[in-house]
């Protein structure tokens, strides 16, 4: 069928997709702002990160480096100073608090992608594929499922170097499983739904298939499912720092924590040492999941429905 | 004393779209051993009056009017006298779908439960199989089968289950809700014998809720047609068929094309347009959009049923009239 | 249930404890290349003790050899010995294993009352019972087990004086008999609600949605329909339906509450694998890691294979039958 087409009138396919994902990205956005309680979790979320951000030029790093050399009281209650008073060694306990945002989200953040990334290959490969490849690689996926999470994390981590880029890879290898196989599970639903077949049929190649029909099908899933596994990650560096396993040179909650009961902080009664990290932990926790399942209610469309 | 009576039935879902009135209005009277026919296409509301009848409707619903089984209102029995009500006096045989039936128990189970439900002084567990057993081989399945769980059955076979499990306390009333359905031609014929046979046999009344129309002219009596909630036409089975009145039951009724005549074959005629949205129906008569016959009025006129000859009503402005 | 079924999921199960032992001893074998070496660095043995000591660790022959030695030495139940006062690691294991079962035990059973409190949440959604439930629940989970201990340890034990501050009895107490095991029950109560308390969110939510799910279902109406009480239909109906990915859960959150047992052993100083864990992890002490590594994998394969097992029992549809 040979059809002219008006190429003057009609807008260019770049951007009536450009123009077609800003509209569903203001849709979501727009459904999002009627949960209050998401609104919320996204401001402090905000606050957090843009806190975390500025750090540096609020304090200077150099400070938690010295040793106390007498000057300074060391684990003192809140007091006009010391906003949340002082730990063993005399420093600060809020000034490490604002630090230690900096590593947990920047952790947390960066392990989320390696996790996702990993289990979106594997999963796209899976799922596309089929064959003995899924077989395979569905194999993997659950010998790691099975593997237990923490003390898996825990072996890796005393085994390699301590550094903050350990932990994120740490996670980043124990936490991919789950992800591929949503990832697995909605790419082969996608693959049963006949447009995929009607797009092959028109020559499209398999890349094409992918990019174009599979992968945005998918990612709003991943995107839910990646703001959801955030807290996760975070919650699983607090405990590895708090063993010990993160890197000693760097702040974060969970090296505070490690320090506070190394330091005998719960039973000597000082809970400005203590209770703050475990606090601002869970609220940011706390907030990534409600917003990762308002995020999910609203782009998931099975969920939509109730 | 009718054995179901429906007076003005009106359902209305509470949605967060605002009310959508799915039953606008329904009279219905059944006597004993009375079989008719419900039909119509999906969201007319067919499937809300059969919920409607044994209070199953969800909580958001609000139904006024009366419902009287037996001569009892449902709606105004208490909670302990309406779980004595269901199933003994009315049962629904439910569509025969993979989890209409629970899945991980077995099927003689859960006919057994129903018969336990309502046995007077706990039933021993003897009698109990041996009832549930014959019921299976009444509806044409070894007994043996309730061992099985609901996923080792074929459709078929899960439909004559539901029928069984419906029979299993001896109601005055079968409601069937799209019972054939998800059968396929050969099997849907076999249920459908299988039902007039107990409904002869045991004197019981049928409320045949369907979407196909042709399968009511042979099981049920009489017809009523239902559209946007309302019965828009009502009458003895076969002549309704034969030469409905409602620009709308003629459309439905050729949509089938008769098996064995060529010209029905060649020449399907559906009708156009979809079926009208509960919550934005259209002004006056709400099948005007889609009628081929309508006039003018048509557009602001909501017609009542009238009378088109002897035990038959429509809801048309062109009933009652000269005009065919 | 199929014995084909059984069958299939055992050796799944060992198939993946083979995959874990090989990965086990290669993780550890290129880290520590010579063990040997680094505990008795500096120190000067005799040859004869070198050697003897080499071949108890396996460091002779290639590296296939050692993997041969190491799978036949842990067949005699030979875990390897721990780099501290150089006691074998089963020795160690053996003394804290049971503490630990006690207290996984115990959280295990607590936090499963999530589930009866998931269900009914899920049955009446959106009521005042759900929205407490699930936001009570969304906060625990937002807290690491480990702070939850350090908060209630400072309020309870060290602040309020209620319970004991740690360990598994009071220090020089030489009770026996009912009056131990109540002592051991007292100091095991802070840190079996606190490892609760961590993972009954998991269990309301997952039960939750679980039940959720199934308030979708025809039988339900069905059930109704026959004139079934409503609590009844939940029971009878719902719930046995909704069991289903809940049974799945407590496989996996078995591991997560193993993980969650290291670190709260060590802030009540609870004498178990946990516990030991953590102080091998600060040691280092690797070989010690390597051997809990091993025994805390292979209970959690077992509780998988269990879950497995039960799900088949009570989902026919998968057992093939």
């Amino acid at each position: 069928m040979n059809v002219e087409v008006e190429t003057e009138s009609l807008a260019s396919p770049w951007s009536i997709r450009w123009s077609r994902r800003r509209a569903s990205t203001a849709e979501i956005a727009r459904r999002i702002r009627r949960d209050r309680l998401a609104v919320v979790a996204v401001v402090v979320l905000v606050g957090f990160i843009v806190l975390a951000i500025v750090t540096p030029w609020i304090s200077d790093r150099a400070d938690f480096n010295a040793i106390n050399t007498g000057d300074n009281p060391t684990n003192q209650s809140p007091n006009g100073d010391y906003l949340l008073g002082t730990d063993r060694y005399g420093r600060s306990v809020a000034l490490q608090l604002i630090w230690g945002a900096r590593v947990s989200l920047f952790v947390g953040l960066v392990a989320t992608v390696l996790t996702i990334v990993i289990g979106v290959l594997v999963g796209l490969a899976a799922g596309f594929f089929g064959g003995w490849i899924d077989g395979l690689l569905m194999r993997i996926t659950d010998w790691f499922l099975v593997i237990p999470f923490l003390p898996t994390a825990i072996v890796l981590a005393s085994v390699l170097e301590r550094s903050l880029w350990t932990v994120v890879l740490v996670i980043g290898i124990t936490s991919w499983p789950s992800a591929a196989r949503l990832v697995r599970s909605q790419v082969l639903s996608i693959r049963q739904r006949l447009y995929v077949d009607r797009a092959r049929s028109l020559g499209a190649g398999r890349l094409h298939v992918v990019g174009r029909h599979i992968l945005p099908n998918v990612t709003p899933l991943i995107l839910a499912s990646a703001t959801l596994a955030v807290p996760i990650s975070i919650l699983t560096e607090t405990t590895l720092s708090f063993l010990g396993l993160g890197d000693s040179t760097s702040i974060s909650w969970g090296g505070m924590l490690d320090q506070a009961q190394q330091s005998s902080a719960v039973t000597a009664g000082h809970w400005w040492y203590y209770l703050p990290p475990g606090i601002a932990i869970m609220i940011v926790v706390l907030t990534f999941t409600i917003f990762g399942r308002a995020l999910e209610e609203v782009l998931d469309p099975r969920l939509r429905a109730r | 004393m009718s054995v179901l009576e429906l007076r003005d039935l009106h359902v209305t879902y509470r949605t967060s779209g605002g009310d959508v009135p799915a039953v606008r209005g329904i009279n219905l009277t059944l006597e004993r051993g009375d079989t008719v026919g419900l039909a119509g296409e999906s969201g007319c509301g067919k499937s809300t009056v059969a919920a409607a009848v044994l209070r199953l409707l969800p909580k958001g619903a609000t139904v006024t009017g009366e419902v009287l089984l037996d001569g009892e209102d449902v709606y105004a029995m208490k909670p302990g006298r309406l779980r004595a009500v269901r199933w003994t006096s009315a049962a629904i045989v439910f569509q025969g779908a993979l989890h209409s039936l629970n899945p991980v128990r077995r099927v003689g189970q859960q006919i057994a439960e129903a018969i336990q439900i309502h046995a007077e002084r706990g039933a021993s567990a003897q009698r109990t199989d041996a009832r549930v057993g014959e019921l299976l081989e009444r509806v044409g399945i070894p007994a043996a089968r309730g061992q099985h769980y609901p996923h080792q059955l074929s459709g078929g076979q899960r439909q004559r289950v539901l029928i069984a499990l419906a029979l299993a306390c001896e109601p005055n009333l079968l409601i069937a809700d799209e019972p054939t359905t998800a059968l396929d031609v050969m099997v849907q014929a076999q249920v459908l014998a299988l039902l007039e046979e107990l409904q002869r046999d045991q004197g019981l009344s049928l409320l045949f809720i369907t979407h196909d129309l042709s399968v009511l002219t042979h099981t049920c009596k009489q017809l009523a047609v239902m559209y946007a909630g309302r019965i828009i036409e009502e009458g003895p089975s076969e002549v309704v068929f034969a030469s409905p009145e409602h620009p709308y039951t003629r459309a439905l009724a050729a949509s089938f094309p008769s098996i064995g005549d060529p010209a029905s074959r060649m020449n399907p005629r559906g009708l156009a347009g979809d079926p009208p949205d509960p919550s934005a129906l259209p002004t006056g008569c709400p099948f005007h959009v889609r009628c081929d016959v309508a006039t003018a009025e048509c557009a602001t006129l909501d017609v009542a049923l009238r009378d088109a000859s002897v035990g038959r009503r429509a809801a048309c402005v062109h009933v009652g009239s000269t005009r065919v | 249930m199929r014995a084909g079924f059984v069958i299939r999921k055992c050796i799944g199960a060992v198939s993946t404890l083979a995959f874990v032992v090989v990965f086990n001893f290669f993780l550890f074998r290129i880290v520590n290349r010579d063990p040997v070496n680094s505990m008795f660095r500096g120190r000067n043995l005799k040859p004869e003790k070198l050697a003897e000591l080499r071949q108890k660790f396996n460091l002779d022959g290639s590296k296939w050899d050692q993997f041969v030695a190491y799978v036949r030495q842990l067949l005699h139940g030979d875990l390897g010995y721990s780099l501290k006062g150089f006691r074998p690691v089963a020795t160690v294991i053996g003394e804290t294993l049971w503490p630990t079962v006690l207290l996984v035990g115990s959280s295990t059973i607590l936090a499963m009352i999530g589930i009866t409190l998931g269900y009914r949440a899920g049955w009446r959604r959106g009521s005042t019972f759900d929205t407490t439930a699930t936001s009570m629940s969304m906060l625990t989970y937002s807290m690491p087990e480990f702070w939850i201990g350090m908060v209630f340890l400072g309020l309870f034990s060290a602040k309020l004086g209620w319970f004991p501050v740690g360990g598994l009895e009071d220090p020089g107490s030489n009770a026996t008999g009912l009056s131990q095991w109540i002592d051991q029950l007292h100091h095991m109560m802070l840190p079996a609600i606190v490892l609760g308390l961590a993972y009954v969110g998991e269990y309301m939510i997952v039960a939750r949605s679980a039940m959720i799910e199934t308030l979708n279902e025809d039988y339900l109406q069905l059930a109704r329909a026959k004139g079934m009480r409503d609590d009844e239909v939940r029971r009878r109906h719902a719930v046995p339906n909704a069991r289903l990915p809940v049974v799945s859960l407590s496989a996996i959150n078995f591991g997560f509450i193993f993980g969650g047992a290291i670190a709260v052993e060590s802030i009540f100083s609870w004498p178990g694998i946990g516990q030991a864990t953590y102080l091998a992890v600060r040691g280092p002490d690797l070989p010690m890691l390597q051997g809990l590594f091993l025994l805390i994998s292979a209970g959690v394969i077992l509780a998988n294979l269990v879950a497995d097992l039960l799900y088949g029992k009570l989902d026919p549809r998968v057992a093939g039958r």
